[in-house]
């Protein structure tokens, strides 16, 4: 346990060095330093990965049951998104976010009471729910990255606009880029998110008794694949872009976050399993 | 060890002159050759770039500058009085420092430009390779190349729009990502309208359409660039498609009107359109670049954004000289110790004649020697020889930092006895320019 506690801490720190030296590097670091920033990144990820498989190993399953561990393994799956993504194109103020974002996580888990050893209640034991666990997780790192490319699509239309041209334009990704970009994530999302809600239907049957029964996260997972339906709609059938595309992005975002964690918060269902 | 570097650039020279006094590559070993000849010229280098013409010399004796001109006149072929007011000279810790500053591209037309480092590297090569550096050419430039390295990888020297058209260009890479197979409008001619399309097209972009009042005018544009002429009543359907505008043409009233734009817009699904206006009145209309994924930038705009650009220059030149300062002062210090190789030269001549001499003479000694024999003896001779003479030379070298260093080593060269050639302690020569 304390290994495992103290590789998450140097994954904090890792993760806290990468993010200062990505930013960094958008205000106008040299080559070091925005060599430094993906290396730190990476060492972080690999203590980061070790502490899962630490704690798997402890727990003999997979650490996807609540939300300490999700949180944990979301983390990951998102840097190590980001780190794949930067391989094909490089956007430093995204690797700023998405460290950042994991730092959090990390650090949220950290705060959840968490024993660690509790035996799953028999309606998690399933061999849907590592797939249909994973598949979401995914989904929503994809989702994360792809409100971060719209920010900075927003945050570099912003500078376009009013004309402040600096070195912060240069190095924010082109509006071009953000928007492939955040096509691309959302493209591998929202598969992810249909698969994902597909296994969590037919784990339902086998755990409750009935493939949908409108439970908070069931709607909210529901509501976030119909706004990312609306994207990709938005986006491939009517090739929109720009400013419409961006506000789904966003509100797309929201309805992530309403649908990970702010039900467990908010509203009471047969999800609630720890989460 | 006395070392100056005599040139013009293109700061003090014009281009007819340089253009006379550049050295093609080809003809590098052979210039070098010729330079060397006269036996003071210990090593040297040439650096001859299209922006200027360098001798650098390391000499042990006081340096005459005059040789170097005269090299100059005579390979040149030209008089010495024609470029002597062109030429600056540079001696001891002012000559590394300027080979610094060449090297970090802060002494370059376009600062920052990433040539002149290769260029400093070819140069060092050359001489190099044909013979004509030694210590002080070798450990100076190696270093100058690492401080130019340096300068590129802990600053943004190298990076950065430093001209409207270059700025223009820069703007449209934030919008487009990717210049390739984006498409430009050009409408009208004129001198920063075309400069402008000279510098997207290098940047990449794939088609030109050129619009002109006068549809023949439009053609002979096309032309030039490569692009397709169409004629002026075609410009609103050809903003459905353009990625970039640029617009120069004289008119009293503007000429692409908020409500053309916002109907483009509706064709363009939201893909960003971008207006550089360079002419003065405006011929994009007021409020056009209010449209969501529309960008208008005007001469001001432009001219603003490249001072924003000189003055983050402005700082990372800072930087760049503190790293060559840093540097220099540590150069420095080992450069002061080059002074020391004549006497260290001399009092090591002088062992090793003494050596000789008592190794003849004990050859005529002992003649039942066997030549095996005579081999141990030679090699623990020069054993000796070596452990003595190790620390008095590192001494030397030591000396050569003190602020008294020239009486010290007056001191070591009567202490041994020894006179070398040209006993001096690196002098800071006057410069001039």
């Amino acid at each position: 346990m304390e290994h495992t506690a103290a590789a998450i801490d140097v994954a904090l720190l890792l993760y806290g060095c990468a993010c200062a030296l990505y930013l960094w590097s958008i205000l106008g670091g040299a080559t070091l330093i925005r060599r430094a920033a993906p290396v730190c990144a990476a060492l972080g990820l690999a203590f980061h990965g070790a502490a899962i498989g630490g704690i798997a190993v402890r727990l003999g399953r997979a650490p996807i049951m609540n939300l300490f561990e999700s949180l944990i393994v979301l983390a990951w799956v998102l840097v190590a998104l980001y780190l794949v993504m930067e391989r094909r194109h490089r956007i430093a103020a995204l690797g700023a976010f998405s460290t950042l974002i994991s730092l959090c996580m990390l650090a949220i888990s950290s705060t959840i009471p968490n024993s660690l050893n509790e035996a799953l209640v028999p309606a998690l034991r399933s061999q849907w729910s590592v797939v249909h666990v994973v598949t979401c997780l995914i989904s929503y790192a994809c989702f994360v990255l792809a409100f971060g490319c719209a920010a900075a699509y927003m945050l570099q239309a912003h500078i376009l606009k009013t004309k402040r041209a600096s070195l912060l334009q240069t190095r924010l990704p082109s509006l071009d880029a953000a928007d492939q970009m955040a096509y691309k994530m959302v493209s591998v999302g929202f598969p992810m998110l249909t698969l994902g809600i597909i296994t969590g239907s037919l784990w339902a049957q086998t755990a409750w008794g009935s493939y949908w029964s409108w439970d908070p996260k069931e709607t909210w997972a529901l509501i976030t694949w119909l706004v990312y339906a609306a994207y990709l709609h938005v986006r491939i059938i009517s090739k929109w872009r720009g400013r419409w595309a961006n506000r789904l992005l966003v509100a797309g975002f929201v309805c992530v976050i309403a649908t990970y964690i702010g039900v467990n918060f908010l509203a009471r269902g047969l999800h609630k399993y720890n989460w | 060890m006395h070392l100056v570097v005599i040139g013009l650039n293109h700061r003090t020279a014009p281009i007819e002159l340089r253009e006379k006094l550049s050295v093609p590559e080809t003809r590098l070993p052979e210039a070098l050759d010729d330079l060397a000849s006269h036996p003071r010229n210990a090593e040297c280098l040439i650096l001859s770039t299209c922006n200027r013409t360098e001798v650098y010399a390391a000499t042990t004796a006081k340096s005459d500058d005059a040789l170097i001109t005269a090299w100059m006149s005579r390979f040149f072929a030209t008089a010495a009085s024609d470029f002597e007011p062109h030429l600056y000279r540079h001696a001891g810790h002012k000559a590394v420092e300027h080979l610094f500053r060449v090297a970090s591209g802060i002494d370059s037309m376009v600062i920052g430009e990433a040539q002149i480092l290769n260029q400093v590297k070819n140069a060092y090569s050359a001489a190099s390779q044909s013979g004509h550096t030694g210590a002080v050419l070798n450990s100076l430039f190696q270093k100058a190349l690492n401080v130019g390295k340096r300068a590129r990888t802990e600053t943004e020297i190298g990076r950065g729009a430093f001209s409207v058209s270059s700025v223009a260009a820069s703007l449209a890479k934030s919008i487009f990502d990717d210049l390739k197979g984006r498409t430009v409008l050009i409408i009208g001619a004129g001198e920063m309208g075309e400069l402008t399309a000279t510098h997207l097209l290098a940047s990449g972009v794939g088609n030109i359409l050129v619009a002109n009042r006068t549809y023949e005018r439009a053609v002979s544009i096309a032309e030039r660039f490569g692009g397709r002429p169409i004629s002026f009543e075609d410009i609103p359907s050809a903003l459905g498609f353009a990625d970039i505008v640029v617009t120069s043409a004289s008119a009293a009233q503007p000429i692409i009107s908020r409500n053309t734009v916002a109907a483009a817009m509706r064709v363009r699904h939201g893909r960003p359109l971008f207006f550089i206006d360079i002419a003065v009145p405006r011929d994009i209309e007021p409020g056009v670049e209010e449209l969501d994924g529309v960008f208008v930038y005007n001469i001001d705009d432009l001219q603003a954004a490249v001072e924003t650009h000189s003055a983050a220059r402005r700082i990372e030149v800072s930087k760049v000289e503190d790293i060559i300062r840093e540097e220099l002062e540590e150069f420095m210090v080992r450069f002061r110790t080059f002074g020391a190789v004549p006497v260290i030269t001399a009092m090591l001549n002088k062992f090793e004649e003494i050596r000789l001499e008592e190794m003849q003479k004990l050859n005529g000694k002992l003649r039942h020697l066997s030549a095996e024999d005579l081999d141990v003896i030679d090699a623990v001779t020069r054993s000796i020889v070596h452990k003595i003479s190790h620390t008095p030379m590192l001494q030397i070298k030591d000396y050569m930092t003190r602020d008294d260093a020239a009486a010290r080593l007056d001191s070591i060269c009567e202490l041994f006895g020894i006179c070398p050639v040209d006993v001096q302690t690196q002098d800071e020569e006057q410069d001039t320019d």
